[in-house]
């Protein structure tokens, strides 16, 4: 035995020492990490706000969050949720708009609780009332009202009922116009009809969007939208309102979510929101051009929420990755019993490369395809405001045919992007062993808030199936009547150059074909084409009910179709060349890693890739991609330049010394002296207890037998 | 609204609304409604009447025998009635401490039943119980499970004898085990623990000690408040020469339960789930016990300081399989407990009209995607519940194989045990990770599919998950795990290749090597997909291509097992469903086959191994030309999707076989009634009273939405006044 030794404790030597690994990987990183900052946040100018941003919540004394945050029990999150909404306030009262939108996705990473409970009152209530609502009800509400600031009142979104989500149509709740007193009387009929998981009613919401069917006459105009206040300026709740909290939740215990029950309560006829459809007072009904147009109140989260993805594959990668690199695992084969031969790096195992790897390529993917969906919208929505207000009747029917474009990008791209996201959370979790299971490593809260994303605004099935029949819709166009299709889904006008004669023809047929990412794109496109085909047929003789497995599988791969054609345009047009072979590389990874991995069978079901191909991809591209990339895995998750406030993970920060910084962080969390716990009596009551013959009083021995014998 | 208890006669009135309405006339029920609710209960009851077949037998077949199974119904009721491990929706708001203290207390409870019933009943009521807490089983298990079966495996009967009956830690009394195997810088490598145990020849005892931050014990259960005793796995280090990690017995706690000296202890505070397990960390600094609390069944030190090392050391390891067979019957239970929750809600819950004259919705469970995220996982949970039970009976049969041979000393009987054991590692591996993987993957489906209502914490998916997830990484994560069985079946089949014959029981499939890799397309036609010998015979010449194949790669690279660890993981699944498959297919020939159970079996077998084999390893099959590529298609989309319409109208039927009671499925949207609405809003409201509806925090909300307008705030500083009277 070698001697003890004295540092900050005192320990035996060969201590592991994960944090020189690190440096070491560090002190080798071969490309400009800040560029590629700038790359994965679209800008320079975005990525030094990105930072500025950043730096401004770590050290502000509300908003910083750190370990302590993992052993909030529910009431205290939804307190500290109130207090980081209230330090936000102040923020937003002097940001501009899109500061204050890149402040929220910096939120939304470490404490998604907060971005949400917010994204109630300034997404959904102000979106809804922005996409519904004339710009003076706009003005009123947001401005006059200051709800813009989260002043006055706090509004909340009261779409979801107990019995019906994704299907708003047939929503139950009704708001009757009395022509007598020129109200509306808004009414949940019966138990079905509940609002239910409305975010911020339990607590904190002084109005509401209601989506009510409107009855006018005994007539039923379907589905719109009205302001209805719930409490009033002492925040006691209105007469005619029932509010509720749900309790416990899987995760995001920091929002209030509640149920709301109407009964027969009455709000001026000005409440509904009447950009597109009118009541007039005499009951006279205007309705909109394009049902689907009040839904754009959602499309604003979808977007979020691929941008959300992008920082949360980052986020977890980052951990994941340095634990990978820190934490060593079995000695070489061969040198298992030598003395002093270090473990191996568990980041070196093949497996562990091609667990973990492949998503951090993903997360740069991600970024590209988050801003550009970003950009499309705020275009189209400027463009229908324009065309609305200047009531320009071509303008609002072209605003109209982008946002059905918008519709299928930014749902394929919502459901796509967030299950990915939580399979990456899943999979770095799973690769960190044990302390991945550590509330402290970040990863079971992270999941927890997670995955609501795969339901909420538009389950990620149904936008699947909904995604999935405009593209088959498409495909019988251009085969029955050679129809031209515009727009994101321009390639399915080819689609008879890849049915008939040439059904089988493959597109990746060779090793070399699996770098070609040109190649890789268009065979994307034919697998949509021929998934889509194949499943028209299917419509042809039973109904698109029947292809809902065929529908989501398209979304899927047009979901990645639109994320590589965006990171490879902006590969091409990046102005740091230099950093063209590293973005080359790991869109590489991602095509072989991601894609060819997760639609192996759906490729070679369709003809898309030979059998070689995918093998060849399977036993030899992958691995040594894996291993091109692996030295350089510090350096492409330092690039998303996240502090050690956001990655908030005990095993994850950046100095790498993963056990020191855990076992203090445990030790401060959960003080020693406390070895005795709270119930101990209980416990040692039980140890302690006398024996079953004394506890049944000797009833049960051989004296009792013999007395109760005779 | 205020709820309006009408007597039963009085049911029919009805109110003439008093305002101009849609119309529609208000009615008095339990509540009063305006229009009629959904009326989920009704549609469930109406697709129960539609079984076909005798719940009560198919109920015996999924538990194995009649007798298993109605010891698994009396236990149900027993746990239902007891007042303190009976379920209670409040649970699901508690926080880490107080799910701790229930977790103790009721640890007591069960302490109560493992003095007075016999050990085969106890194991099931714990495994039962497992399923609503998973907490307690495993805090009963790191005593009863981990910490005997090691002191069993690794010690000498006279050991086991004092620790377990002497000293009565066999009833939860005393004192209380845990298993300090994981350190914080090692996991999965056992032998590569640095807690020592150096020899003391003078004192004739062992010095225990952690030498660096990175040998802390760690994440061990029931360390941080329960346990009075550890099994530390530590090196032996004789006279300077280190021997490996061997086990010794450590007292933690005295009769007072306060730390003994030397022995530092601390809380490893908030995880993902199971929050109500005491998991801690151990720090031994120069901790003295004597020599005899080491276990020396195999490995004893003499007086002198002379090492004897174990001829058979590797049945140590036996002691670590119990808990792989559980998890992997765990996987049978907590699938039949969602797949009933999530099914009785899509049979209740209507989404969509089909077509706009329609007066109800549609069904969830009537659309085609639906049933095929759904049916397959009912189906892989009946070939679970058959292949888990058969898996339990192996286990059982070699311990006590073992434990003849040993009490004999007949070494024939050993070296039986021991090849048996050999093959029992396989296959506890790749079940324990196949199969808790497909678990986690079934309750998130399952969660998915119901929606938001998935995700409120009572109707249970949240906890389970979180609860569940960790059975994939423990005794055995399943990324290992599973490498290793694949590693062994690829060396199998080498040997196999090289002319010998394989004795390993389970794993004698591997003999038809030869034949099977010159068999081209095993699955020829639509009609050979139907035969479930011939997929049997499909699966198993995939494994053994693949393994050929993956030899070959071997040999190409100067045979680096590293290189080819994700194939040998896809084998090890592959593995796994061919146990499953061949135990149902042995299984299902017991049941006469004209009779109604068998017609439902067959469907679900047929569904199991198309959704869960033919189609999720497509890429395989064809690859290595074991099912013609023109197949795939068909199988991917006409047959799973036929299969599960032939299942879905007896979804109700095929769920209530599992039995499992409202207090077993533990959730308010998956009630065996089906009110799912009435059962959900009742209970929240119950759990989170209305009256509240204020925060307790309101105080900071209503000052921040009242504040002063940041004018004023800013004491007008910034006024057009203040610029004139500054700018001067």
């Amino acid at each position: 035995m070698s001697a003890y030794k004295t540092s900050s404790v005192i320990q035996a030597p060969n201590a592991p020492d994960p944090r020189s690994s690190i440096a070491k990987e560090r002190d080798n990183i071969q490309f400009d990490t800040i560029k590629m900052h700038h790359f994965l946040e679209g800008s320079k100018a975005r990525s030094e706000l990105f930072l500025q941003l950043t730096q401004q919540m770590e050290r502000d004394p509300i908003l910083n969050t750190d370990l302590k945050y993992y052993d909030l029990t529910k009431d205290e999150q939804r307190e500290l949720t109130v207090h980081k909404i209230n330090r936000l306030a102040r923020y937003i009262e002097g940001d501009n708009f899109s500061d204050f939108q890149r402040r929220l996705s910096i939120v939304n990473a470490f404490d998604p609780q907060v971005g949400t409970r917010l994204g109630v009152n300034l997404g959904l209530f102000l979106s809804c009332i922005r996409g519904n609502g004339t710009a003076e009800q706009l003005g009123y509400w947001a401005l006059s009202k200051e709800t813009a600031y989260v002043k006055g009142i706090y509004g909340c979104f009261a779409m979801t009922e107990l019995a019906h989500g994704s299907n708003v149509m047939g929503l139950e709740t009704t708001a009757t116009f009395d022509q007598d007193t020129d109200e509306f009387v808004i009414n949940t009929p019966h138990i079905g009809a509940t609002k239910w998981w409305i975010g911020g009613a339990a607590h904190s919401a002084t109005h509401t969007t209601v989506y009510a069917r409107l009855i006018v006459k005994g007539e039923d105009y379907g589905v719109k939208t009205f302001v209805v206040p719930l409490r009033d300026a002492n925040h006691e709740l209105n007469p005619g309102i029932s509010v509720g909290d749900i309790g416990s939740k899987m995760g995001r215990d920091g929002i209030d979510n509640g149920w709301i029950q109407f009964s027969n309560v009455r709000i001026p006829r000005f409440f509904m929101l009447q950009k597109f459809c009118k009541v007039s007072k005499d009951g006279e009904v205007i309705l909109p051009p394009l049902e689907q147009l009040s839904y754009s109140a959602l499309l604003g989260g979808r977007v979020i929420m691929v941008l959300d993805s992008f920082r949360m594959a980052a986020r977890m990668t980052t951990i994941a990755i340095r634990y990978g690199i820190g934490r060593r695992q079995f000695r070489p084969s061969g040198q298992e019993f030598e003395e002093g031969v270090p473990e191996n790096q568990l980041l070196d195992y093949p497996l562990h490369q091609k667990r973990l790897l492949p998503y951090l390529a993903l997360a740069y993917v991600f970024s590209a395809g988050a801003y550009k969906v970003e950009r499309t919208i705020e275009d189209t929505l400027t463009l229908l405001d324009d065309a609305v207000d200047n009531d320009d009747d071509a303008g609002i029917m072209k605003a109209i045919e982008e946002m059905k474009s918008l519709f299928i990008d930014s749902g394929s791209l919502k459901s796509t992007c967030t299950w990915l996201a939580a399979e990456v959370i899943d999979q770095c979790r799973q690769s960190c062993g044990g302390h991945g299971y550590s509330a402290y490593n970040g990863f079971g809260k992270a999941y927890d808030d997670w995955v609501v994303q795969c339901t909420w605004e538009g389950d990620n099935n149904v936008l699947g199936i909904s995604i999935g029949k405009p593209i088959i819709k498409h495909v019988l166009a251009v085969i029955d009547d050679d129809k031209i299709v515009k727009g994101s889904s321009a390639f399915l006008t080819h689609t008879k150059k890849y049915i008939g004669d040439n059904y089988k023809t493959p597109i990746l047929k060779t090793a070399a074909d699996a770098a070609d990412l040109k190649l890789i794109l268009k065979a994307l496109e034919v697998a949509i084409i021929r998934l889509s085909y194949r499943a028209s047929e299917s419509v042809r003789k039973h109904n698109f009910e029947y292809v809902g497995p065929e529908s989501v599988e398209i979304t899927r791969l047009k979901s990645h179709h639109y994320l590589l054609e965006e990171f490879l345009r902006r590969v091409e047009t990046t102005e740091d060349k230099e950093l063209v072979p590293w973005l080359t590389l790991i869109g590489k990874l991602y095509a072989s890693g991601i894609i060819l991995e997760k639609f192996a069978a759906t490729f070679l079901t369709y003809h898309v890739a030979t059998t070689d191909f995918i093998t060849e991809v399977s036993s030899n591209q992958l691995p040594s991609l894996l291993q091109e990339v692996r030295p350089h895995a510090v350096a492409y998750t330092d690039a998303f330049q996240q502090s050690d406030m956001m990655i908030n993970s005990a095993i994850g920060r950046f100095d790498g010394n993963i056990y020191e910084n855990y076992f203090t962080a445990v030790k401060e969390l959960n003080p020693p002296r406390n070895f005795k716990a709270p119930y101990s009596a209980a416990l040692e009551a039980m140890l302690n207890r006398k024996s079953l013959d004394e506890r049944n009083r000797f009833e049960k021995t051989d004296d009792a037998a013999e007395m109760l014998s005779k | 609204m205020a709820l309006v208890s009408m007597p039963k006669s009085l049911n029919q009135i009805i109110i003439k609304p008093k305002l101009k309405h849609t119309g529609e006339p208000l009615e008095v029920k339990s509540t009063v409604s305006t229009t009629d609710g959904p009326k989920p209960a009704a549609t469930i009851a109406e697709e129960r009447s539609r079984t076909n077949f005798d719940i009560d037998e198919m109920h015996k077949f999924l538990e194995g025998s009649p007798e298993k199974a109605e010891q698994v119904l009396k236990l149900y009721k027993s746990l239902e009635r007891d007042p303190i491990l009976s379920t209670n929706f409040e649970h699901f708001d508690y926080t880490k401490e107080q799910e701790r203290e229930l977790v103790a207390q009721r640890i007591d409870r069960m302490s109560r039943y493992l003095e007075t019933e016999p050990a085969a009943k106890f194991n099931r009521r714990l495994q039962i119980m497992t399923v609503v807490d998973p907490s307690m089983g495993v805090r009963i298990a790191v005593n009863l499970g981990l910490f005997l079966n090691c002191i069993r495996g690794n010690g000498t009967d006279a050991q086991y004898e004092y620790w377990s009956k002497y000293k009565e830690s066999g009833i939860i009394k005393q004192m209380y085990g845990c298993f300090g195997m994981t350190e914080l810088g090692h996991g999965s490598n056992v032998a590569g623990c640095e807690t020592t145990a150096t020899f003391d020849e003078e004192t004739d005892t062992f010095v225990i000690d952690t030498p660096t931050i990175s040998a802390t014990k760690w994440w061990i259960g029931g360390a941080a408040h329960s346990a009075t005793h550890t099994v530390c796995y530590a090196r032996l280090i004789v006279k300077g020469k280190d021997y490996g990690v061997k086990t010794f017995v450590v007292p933690l706690r005295d009769a007072n339960h306060n730390l003994n000296p030397g022995i530092a202890i601390g809380d490893i505070g908030a995880k993902m789930g199971r929050q109500g397990i005491d998991n801690g960390w151990i720090q031994f600094t120069d901790v003295v016990i004597p020599r005899f609390f080491m276990l020396q069944r195999w490995c004893i030190v003499a007086r002198d300081g002379t090492v004897t090392l174990p001829p058979l050391e590797q049945l140590s390891y036996i002691s670590l399989l119990e808990g792989r067979v559980n998890m992997a019957t765990d996987s049978y239970r907590i699938g039949a407990r969602y797949t009933t929750i999530a099914l009785r809600y899509a049979v209740g819950r209507r989404q969509f009209k089909a077509k706009q004259s329609d007066a109800l919705e549609t069904k969830l469970l009537d659309y085609n995607l639906h049933q095929r995220r759904l049916l397959p996982y009912l189906a892989l949970t009946y070939a679970a519940a058959l292949g888990t039970y058969r898996l339990e009976l192996q286990h059982e049969s070699v311990l006590s194989e073992m434990e003849k041979g040993l009490k004999e000393n007949n070494k024939q009987l050993i070296n039986q045990a021991i090849v048996n054991t050999k093959s029992l590692f396989v296959d506890s591996g790749s079940m324990k990770s196949s199969l808790t993987w497909l678990a986690a993957d079934l309750i998130n489906e399952a969660r998915q599919s119901c929606g938001g209502h998935g995700y409120s914490a009572y109707n249970g998916f949240g906890k389970t998950y979180n609860d569940w997830v960790v059975q994939c990484t423990w005794e055995g994560d399943n990324n290992v795990l599973a490498m290793s069985a694949g590693k062994t079946i690829i060396k199998n089949v080498q040997q196999v290749l090289k002319g010998k014959t394989i004795q390993t029981p389970t794993l004698d499939f591997l003999n038809d090597a030869k034949q099977l890799l010159a068999v081209k397309n095993v699955l020829k036609s639509e009609q050979d997909i139907e035969d479930v010998s011939k997929v049997r015979l499909a699966v198993q010449a995939v494994i053994i291509k693949f393994s050929a194949s993956l030899l070959e790669l071997l040999k190409a690279n100067k045979n680096k097992w590293d290189l080819i660890s994700p194939q040998r993981v896809q084998l090890s699944k592959l593995r796994c469903h061919y146990y499953l498959l061949e135990t149902f297919e042995d299984r299902l020939k017991t049941i006469s086959p004209c009779s109604e159970l068998y017609a439902q079996l067959s469907n679900v077998l047929k569904l199991y191994y198309v959704s869960q084999i033919l189609i999720p390893f497509t890429a395989e099959f064809i690859r290595l030309n074991v099912l013609s590529s023109d197949l795939i298609e068909y199988v991917n989309t006409t047959l799973a999707t036929n299969l599960c319409l032939a299942i879905r109208p007896y979804v109700i039927g095929l769920t209530d076989s599992f039995k499992q009671p409202d207090n077993i499925t533990f959730s308010l949207i998956g009630k065996y009634d089906g009110n799912i609405y009435e059962n959900y809003l009742e209970k929240v409201k119950v759990l989170n009273p209305p009256r509240n509806f204020k925060a307790p925090y309101s105080a900071a909300l209503e000052a921040m939405l009242n504040r002063k307008s940041l004018d004023e705030r800013n004491r007008f500083e910034k006024s057009g006044e203040a610029a004139a009277a500054l700018s001067k």
